[in-house]
């Protein structure tokens, strides 16, 4: 499998593939119906797109779906005019609904009765939910049971279509460029929020769909000492910017993710302000990207989150990536989704998890020398038949 | 390295008395707690979460899922952040309150059952709801009846005190500026398309520190034509602020306009006024409705008013959404009122701002020299 870096994603074929992979799901885990309220999950089974909103405004007037394995179409309820539909029919697009409330809840179980049919199944499976309808929908839906519907939607979402693949390729190489342009600008006396400027009016000009997360420009100490307190002894990381200027020879991670037809990009970089690394920096560097070699050459179908693991740690003091994260996530519709490597879900977990062609992992390994400091990077890939390719395109100036 | 205080320092603009602020948010809270008998909160909703304990999270856009973000009990009065580090969070929350960023299910229900008086509490107030978050609970405190904790927050809320209210016309500064910046860009190429727009407010906005916009669309989708509705909406310290202006997307003096933009553009500003003095102490949604009615124009099919505080709050009040016919407008509220007009060729035009209701009537937080 090789890249062509000027495929286009073809959203159709997209929409259909995903829904193909939900019922299969479905059906294998005997759930015959979903009720989706989380963006991803309804974006997932639905293929519609609408512009982002901050979480008071998505809560106050959400985009739900209703996904009936035997019905090729799933339903939307959209309070947005300008939602893009991908290839919805008509008559399977309603007006929002209101499930904060009461009378909300009460629409929704009237739909879900008139759009299913009069005998529901027994089982109908549920993202999440507002407390509204935690307390009240169950009893207005009869003898259905409500499980849960995230092992559903995380096994169908764990593997990409060649198009969702596409769809990350391009959220990447729009955020790649875009910071080509603020490391540029990077010198000593510019405060963070410059550069989010700049990279905010960039990535949009490149095409994003919108930003996803506030960028991150740490200044990181030498010591861990030297930083905020953490719960687990552990370097504070990722924390929101400040107005402080940056001052010369300062370290800073960067960390930015953008969307592009619903799907993310992952840029984690480490960076020195206004000059070149010291020789214990490039040292730091080079044992960083020898962790990140060590991991890559080892990712293939069958190779499990264990063997990254350990490829990971050899020959490293202690594990290579911060306590509190992972070695490495997985991105689609969500910036950190299954398959999760190294997290505190246990070795148990890391063993079970089994790679397979079409996977996307973000590995973000972390190398520490108390009194030199850290080197951070994120490195997207996709896991194909023999092995993986690189997703991330970008140079790590100033180290190499 | 930063510290809480370099935060605070960055964030907090002169006239807002910041530990006051959080002193009153969380009385309020407890207050609520108190009327309803929740002995502990158990909160994910990013408003809520930061109206309790002003921690400061890192923004990403769009709602998350429903996690334990923030818990309260009501007995102590201790609030209990999900935070690995200290960093952006207000000095008042003890190190031994915060616990870490978990995906383990079970590390949670222990971490979460060390929390004095969660374990034993009655009665749970929760604002958000998940299958795995019914397991937690279940394991963190059985016995718990759970109750909806969003309501005591809504409850909380609603009136706004002083330091707020600075808090939202601080963001709505912010705001204006950026759709001056956008509306700026639309006159430089009257043919841009809304990505430059948008990119053009964005940088604004954040060349002024603040890089978390309310929404990404900037252009209202329902003004169409010679005229454009600019829409820009920031959340400054978790405050919002949203404001809409229409403009011609042609740029020249009223007088250069067709006779249906002009029109649009006076019948707009009467509903505008209508609304306005609409919106007093002791009104409800139907009054609001009714400043449409009174200046003839068809209610559109999206809210004309919401709650404004720590972004988007409820009501939710339009001609198809849910509100509680017992809500009614109360001095010290916080609103977005949007006026709309769309004539019969489309012509439309948008007017939106923030409205703080005080004794003698509403005023404006988001007009300033940069209006159109």
């Amino acid at each position: 499998m090789t890249h062509d870096a000027a495929a286009e994603p073809d959203l159709a074929r997209m929409a259909r593939e995903r829904r193909a992979r939900l019922a299969a799901t479905m059906r294998r885990h005997d759930v015959p119906a979903l009720l989706l309220l989380g963006r991803a999950a309804v974006q997932y089974a639905t293929g519609a797109l609408w512009p982002s909103s901050d979480a008071g405004h998505a809560h106050q007037q959400p985009t739900l779906a209703l996904f009936v394995a035997d019905d090729p179409h799933p339903h939307l309820f959209t309070p947005h005019a300008d939602v893009l539909l991908a290839d919805l029919p008509r008559d399977h697009v309603h007006p929002g609904l209101h499930p904060e409330f009461l009378t909300g809840v009460r629409d929704l179980a009237r739909r879900v009765r008139e759009l299913v049919g009069a005998s529901l199944p027994e089982r109908i499976g549920l993202d999440e939910a507002t407390i509204a309808m935690h307390l009240e929908l169950p009893g207005l839906l009869g003898a259905t049971t409500l499980v849960d519907a995230q092992p559903v939607l995380a096994a169908a979402r764990i593997v990409k279509t060649r198009d969702e693949v596409l769809c990350i390729r391009r959220a990447q190489q729009i955020n790649d460029r875009a910071m080509l342009d603020v490391q540029a600008e990077l010198r000593p006396g510019v405060r963070p929020h410059e550069l989010s400027a700049l990279f905010l009016r960039r990535v949009l000009e490149l095409g994003a769909s919108g930003n996803l997360v506030d960028p991150i420009w740490q200044p990181m100490p030498a010591r861990r000492a030297d930083g905020p307190f953490t719960v687990n002894g552990e370097i504070a990381f990722p924390l929101p910017s400040s107005a402080r200027p940056f001052a010369a020879g300062e370290t800073i991670w960067v960390d930015t993710g953008i969307t592009w037809n619903g799907y993310v990009s992952d840029f984690g970089r480490t960076w020195i302000v206004g000059d070149d690394p010291s020789p214990a920096q490039r040292a730091l560097f080079d044992r960083w990207r020898a962790v990140l070699a060590r991991v890559v050459a080892c990712i293939r179908p069958g190779a499990t989150g264990a063997d990254l693991i350990a490829a990971a740690c050899a020959g490293e003091a202690r594990p290579p990536w911060l306590a509190h994260l992972y070695l490495g996530h997985g991105a689609g519709l969500d910036s950190a989704e299954l398959p999760f490597v190294g997290s505190d879900l246990g070795a148990g977990f890391d063993t079970s998890l089994v790679l397979e062609p079409g996977m996307v992992l973000v590995l973000e390994p972390v190398v520490w020398e108390d009194g030199v400091g850290g080197h951070r990077a994120e490195e997207a890939v996709v896991v194909t038949g023999d092995g993986c390719e690189p997703i991330t395109t970008h140079p790590y100036a100033p180290f190499a | 390295m930063r510290t809480t205080d370099d935060h605070e320092a960055d964030r907090t603009p002169p006239a807002i008395d910041r530990e006051r602020l959080r002193r009153d948010r969380l009385a309020r809270a407890l207050d609520a707690m108190g009327r309803r008998g929740l002995d502990a909160l158990v909160l994910g909703r990013e408003g809520n979460a930061r109206y309790v304990s002003d921690a400061q999270r890192l923004w990403l856009a769009g709602p998350r899922p429903f996690g334990p973000v923030c818990i309260v009990v009501r007995a102590t009065g201790a609030v209990h952040v999900l935070s690995t580090s200290s960093a952006g969070v207000p000095a008042t929350i003890p190190h031994e309150n915060l616990y870490p960023l978990s995906w383990n299910p079970e590390i949670v229900a222990a971490r979460l059952a060390r929390i004095g008086g969660l374990s034993d509490a009655r009665t749970i107030g929760v604002d958000g709801w998940s299958p795995a978050a019914a397991r937690l609970l279940a394991r963190v405190a059985p016995h718990a009846r759970i109750a909806d904790g969003d309501a005591a927050l809504r409850e909380a809320r609603s009136v706004k005190t002083a330091d707020e209210v600075a808090a939202i016309r601080a963001a709505a500064d912010v705001a204006r500026r950026g759709l001056a910046a956008a509306r700026r860009a639309l006159a430089a190429r009257p043919a841009a398309i809304e990505p430059e727009l948008r990119a053009a407010f964005v940088a604004e906005v954040a060349a002024r520190g603040v890089t978390t916009p309310a929404f990404d669309a900037v252009v209202h989708h329902a003004v169409r034509g010679p005229l454009v509705a600019l829409r820009c909406g920031v959340l400054r310290d978790g405050y919002e602020a949203t404001l809409i202006r229409t403009v011609a997307r042609a740029g020249g003096g009223a007088d250069e306009q067709p006779a249906a933009a002009r029109e649009a553009r006076a019948r707009c500003a009467a509903l505008h006024a209508a609304l306005l003095a609409a919106c007093r102490a002791g009104a409800g949604a139907r009054e609001l409705l009714g400043a449409f009615d009174g200046a003839g124009v068809v209610l559109p099919a999206f809210p004309i008013a919401h709650g404004v505080g720590l972004g988007a709050e409820p009501p939710l009040v339009g001609a198809h959404h849910t509100c509680d016919p017992d809500w009614r407008i109360a001095s010290g509220m916080v609103l977005a009122l949007h006026a709309h007009v769309a004539l019969a060729d489309g012509t439309g035009c948008s007017v939106q701002d923030v409205v703080h209701v005080g004794p003698g009537g509403g005023e404006i937080l988001t007009s300033g020299p940069e209006d159109p």
